[in-house]
């Protein structure tokens, strides 16, 4: 009887005393844990809760009754909060400091803050490369090399919006012609492609794969002796951002988490190695850590706009060149090592023919996707078929002339 | 037949009659081992390396065979270039053993290997389209895989999203914040939507199953029933799932896209087309590669078989003469062998051995001076001429030997006669000196004579004056001048008594033979005479008389020879195991060096009185006791006689 009734007094008290807010997240929860944990020792009234769900899952439940109870969004993918304030869902944010604001995309400015960077790079067996007698790959030119084949970790971007930034990046910093070049190379020495982009991370500590694509903050949270991360150069920051859902019925308390992150002792919080993210606000931190890895963040960010833009058609070519076409991958650049072993030379033409795309950076930035009517929208459901032919006879043409090489 | 008296024809005929056979098994080994040649030369040069080729072939068409077989079955190019180069390589091979093969045989072979390159080139061909078409498929199975995946992502979000509905709504019943009609509307709707996602689930899951099952590369035989299930299924499909809420679209769509893949003419049913022509093309070309194969294969093989029966043929032959010969050597050699065997036992033995061993028989006992040995004569071949010449040789010596016997005889009675002169002439010579001596012995005994009548008178005188001792004196001198008389008569007597060379040998005292002798010699020498002697000497053989007559002829020379001045005769003696050497010289004049040859000839002498046989004799009377005289020189070119006496313990 007296436990009952202590159930119905907390019960009843709850609403009074404590605001509760919901927080819905791409990230992981070890990601958010330890900032949570230590706004709670700050805030012992607002308790928070996270949701881990995928940005579809996300936009999904903002559109759902269920919308109502989520209070705040903290997410990577631009694209989320661009859907979500397309849609109406995300309420202003006041006071966001300066900083913030440089890396917020400029159509997200005042509805979305960013709050803490994150860095990517290459996530390495360096235990097994160095047993292999084989460097560590530190760039994106690096991993074309014919030594990782069939090493090769990454996730796919259709599936991952880190992934998606980390690919757009790539495009951004080498120009679409050879930026996809690079991606084609890389896709020759790609031995999985993984669903999520956490998969990447899990592969490389079970000894599935030997080098991943990733973002930091998975590498640093999952630390272990024999891996090593190496960010790429010219690393362009990718932030985290956090913002309010309008149907929020905690808003205020949201408004005062988000004040709290960037603040000053916030972003000393978003410093802590727990976190596995860097804070975004410069010389808040003195560490060597810090200072190290200081430079990357100076690096320009990412152009949003283009990345909105051709979101979906750079998702859907790099399934079809790569994630759908992974075995031709591995058969046909297995067979151009080879030949290229044997002959001493490096085999250029053949290698044109493997990175050539279909579309070209002009296009790229001109396409155009119909309102999704289906799984793939019409124009790109039909664009599927045509590139799938296009690198099917790429590949075909690469194969013979490496046949007629080899006689 | 005067062939077969003769043995040597008889022997000559009988080895060249082996020969002759000999010689025929030389042919027929000839004969054979030429066919054994033949047979040899025919495996080693022709049967083998065509087997070996043969063989070489075959392996490397199973090889080729293998890696056909692999090359079609490849499913990825580098293994299809890898095994096309080894059997471009394989082929070259082949080529390059079968120009090992006979011109005849060739060019069949070279047709196949063409026809298997062309079947290479048509095979790659389809090969690498049913490797396009195979990729195509991976491809799809790959896209039908992040489809499924993207599903289940989906379906397990949506079921969160719906509990943390529930949940909400839950709370929201408790906090009574929302009308209740209102919240179990929403349930409601909640539970269609689950309701939904189980049946959406189902028919993906069902559609997957088919999709599966129609990218299964081993089986592809219900391709139309699949299709037409997964339309109805479609169809069924669009009715259930005409009226959607917002929250489902991505599943529906996504299901939408797996009919889409598994049904569009575009997707899975051309790619399973084509896949299906292309295997059709594989199978058939492997069966026409099959053929070919086997076609080369069985060649080969009838190839193998008649080489293998031309062996069997050759080696037929070759065996057949080799037994011939082996008869015809065996024959011949028993042949031989009789005919040695017949040789020997009516022929060699009887008439050679037998015979030779009798005639050798007699032969030994004519070696050990029978004469009287049979010699039997037998046939009228060389044995038997041989026996009767013996046997005339043998006659012939017998009559020899009758006459030498009776010359024998005579010379027995000559020497005898001669030995008889001789004794003679010594007396002779022994008469000669005594003749000489006769005059001085006249004095010598008269000279005693006369002082003995003195005496006689002296004793008369004194007897008749009764003085005794003077006619004792007188009587004692004369009896010692008769002892004197008596020995000089003895001695006389002694020398002159006829000695016989028959006499035998007999132990002489040299010494006392000397005295003797130089007392003769000294009887009749009115000069003074010097003779010196070794003290002893040592007993010879021979006759004391003989020797005394030796050493007096030898003195008589010597003194002879020192006409004029006083005689000095030296003997000196050397000794040896069996014989005693003297040496005896003289001072006088020695012998003139013209005389040595003559002087042991009898009658040869260069002094006024003598007959000259004193040396001879001497000689001869030496040589008889089986000594010798020899005459030499001293340094002082006088005479030097030296006498060889064998010593008596000599014997």
């Amino acid at each position: 009887m007296k436990k009952i009734l202590l159930i119905i007094t907390l019960l009843i008290i709850k609403p009074i005393y404590a605001d509760e807010l919901l927080i819905a997240t791409t990230l992981s929860t070890e990601a958010t844990a330890y900032i949570i944990e230590q706004w709670q020792k700050i805030n012992p009234n607002i308790t928070i809760q996270t949701l881990n769900r995928t940005s579809s899952s996300i936009e999904r439940l903002a559109e759902s009754p269920f919308g109502d109870s989520i209070d705040l969004i903290i997410s990577s993918s631009p694209i989320l909060f661009s859907h979500l304030k397309d849609n109406d869902k995300l309420s202003l944010i006041s006071a966001v400091p300066k900083e913030s604001e440089h890396y917020t995309p400029s159509i997200l400015q005042n509805y979305v803050a960013a709050f803490a960077l994150s860095g990517y790079g290459i996530l390495s067996n360096k235990n097994y490369l160095e047993q292999h007698h084989q460097t560590i790959p530190k760039t994106w030119q690096d991993l074309t090399r014919h030594d990782y084949f069939g090493m090769i970790s990454i996730s796919s971007p259709a599936r991952s919006d880190t992934t998606h930034i980390m690919i757009e990046s790539i495009l951004q910093e080498f120009g679409w012609e050879k930026g996809w070049q690079i991606l084609m190379e890389i896709g020759g020495n790609i031995g999985t492609i993984s669903s999520r982009s956490f998969g990447v991370v899990d592969k490389i500590n079970s000894d599935l794969s030997i080098i991943g694509i990733t973002i930091d903050s998975y590498a640093n949270v999952n630390h272990n002796d024999k891996l090593v991360f190496n960010y790429f150069p010219n690393n362009t920051p990718i932030p985290t951002f956090i913002a309010i859902l309008n149907q929020s019925q905690h808003s205020e308390s949201a408004q005062k988490f988000i004040k709290f992150l960037l603040s000053p002792e916030g972003q000393l919080i978003v410093a802590n190695p727990n976190t596995g993210k860097y804070p975004i606000i410069l010389g808040i931190k003195e560490s060597n850590e810090y200072v190290k890895y200081a430079n990357f963040m100076k690096t320009e960010h990412i152009n949003y706009e283009t990345l909105l833009e051709r979101q979906e058609l750079v998702k859907q070519l790099f399934d079809v060149a790569i994630t759908f076409r992974l075995e031709q991958l591995k058969e046909s650049w297995g067979l151009l090592y080879s030949i290229e072993k044997k002959t001493g030379k490096s085999l250029d033409n053949v290698r044109e023919l493997l990175t050539k795309m279909p579309i070209n950076e002009m296009d790229s930035l001109n396409y155009h996707v119909d309102k999704q009517s289906s799984y793939l929208s019409k124009n790109v459901q039909e664009d599927n078929i045509k590139w799938r032919n296009f690198f099917q006879n790429q590949h075909q043409k690469a194969i013979e002339l490496l046949e007629n090489i080899s006689q | 037949m005067r062939i077969n008296k003769e043995i040597g024809s008889c022997l000559q005929w009988s080895f060249r009659f082996c020969a002759l056979l000999i010689c025929l098994i030389g042919i027929v080994c000839i004969y054979s081992w030429n066919k054994q040649n033949q047979q040899i030369h025919y495996a080693l040069e022709d049967y083998i390396p065509k087997i070996q080729s043969s063989t070489r072939l075959d392996e490397n068409l199973n090889i080729l065979f293998n890696e056909f077989n692999q090359f079609a079955k490849s499913d990825n190019i580098q293994s299809r270039l890898l095994l096309k180069e080894r059997i471009l390589l394989r082929l070259k091979k082949l080529n390059q053993l079968s120009e090992q093969l006979p011109a005849e045989r060739q060019l069949p072979f070279k047709n196949n290997i063409n026809k298997i390159e062309m079947l290479l080139a048509e095979l790659e061909d389809n090969l690498s389209a049913y490797h396009i078409v195979l990729n195509q498929l991976s491809e799809t199975q790959t896209y039908i895989y992040w489809l499924h995946d993207d599903f289940n992502q989906e379906v397990s979000s949506l079921i969160q999203d719906i509990s943390l509905q529930q949940s909400y709504l839950l709370d929201q019943l408790k906090n009574n914040s929302r009308d209740q009609q209102d919240v179990y509307k929403t349930f409601n709707r909640i539970h269609e939507e689950l309701n939904f996602i189980a049946n959406l689930t189902l028919t993906e899951n069902k559609v997957i199953k088919i999709l599966e099952q129609m990218t299964d590369k081993t089986n592809l035989s219900n391709l139309d029933n699949n299709i037409h299930y997964l339309t109805y299924l479609n169809q069924s499909n669009r009715e259930q799932l005409s009226d959607l809420t917002n929250s489902m679209v991505t599943l529906r769509q996504i299901i939408q896209e797996l009919f889409n893949i598994g049904l569009s003419d575009h997707q899975l049913p051309i790619i399973l087309e084509q896949y299906n022509d292309a295997m059709n093309n594989l199978n058939h070309l492997t069966e026409k590669k099959d053929d070919v194969l086997n076609t080369i294969k069985e060649t080969l093989e009838q190839q193998l078989d008649n080489d293998h029966g031309q062996l069997i043929q050759v080696s037929n032959k070759v065996r057949s003469a080799s037994n011939m010969s082996m008869l015809i050597i065996m024959i011949t050699i028993v042949i031989v062998i009789l005919f040695i065997l017949i040789l020997n036992q009516l022929y060699i033995r009887p008439k050679i051995i037998s015979r030779l061993t009798i005639l050798n028989r007699s032969v030994i006992e004519l070696s050990q001076g029978n004469l009287n040995a049979k010699i039997s004569i037998d046939g009228e071949d060389e044995l038997g001429r041989i026996a009767r010449l013996l046997r005339q040789s043998i006659d012939h010596i017998k009559k020899q030997t009758q006459q030498l016997e009776a010359e024998i005889i005579d010379r027995i009675l000559i020497e005898k006669h001669l030995r008889e002169t001789q004794d003679d002439l010594i007396q002779e010579a022994k008469m000669a000196v005594v003749g000489k001596t006769i005059t001085t012995l006249a004095h010598e005994i008269n000279q005693p004579l006369n002082a003995l009548s003195i005496y006689l008178y002296t004793a008369a005188t004194a007897i008749k004056q009764l003085n005794t001792e003077e006619s004792n004196q007188a009587i004692e001198q004369s009896q010692k001048l008769l002892i004197r008389i008596k020995n000089i008569i003895t001695q006389l007597r002694v020398f002159s008594k006829r000695s016989n060379s028959d006499e035998p040998l007999k132990p002489v005292d040299l010494v006392q033979v000397i005295n003797q002798a130089w007392g003769i010699i000294a009887l009749n020498k009115t000069t003074h005479l010097t003779l010196t002697i070794p003290e002893q000497l040592e007993t010879v053989l021979g006759n004391d008389i003989r020797y005394e007559q030796v050493f007096v002829n030898i003195f008589t020379n010597s003194i002879d020879a020192c006409e004029n001045k006083q005689a000095k005769i030296t003997i000196d003696k050397m000794v040896t195991d069996k014989e005693l050497f003297l040496y005896i010289h003289d001072n006088g004049v020695g012998w003139p060096l013209s005389e040595v040859e003559r002087l042991l000839t009898p009658f040869t002498s260069h002094k006024a009185i003598g007959l000259g046989i004193g040396l001879s004799l001497s000689q001869s009377i030496m040589q008889q006791s089986h000594g010798e005289l020899y005459i030499a020189s001293t340094m002082n070119n006088n005479a030097l006689i030296v006498l060889k006496f064998l010593k008596y313990n000599s014997l």
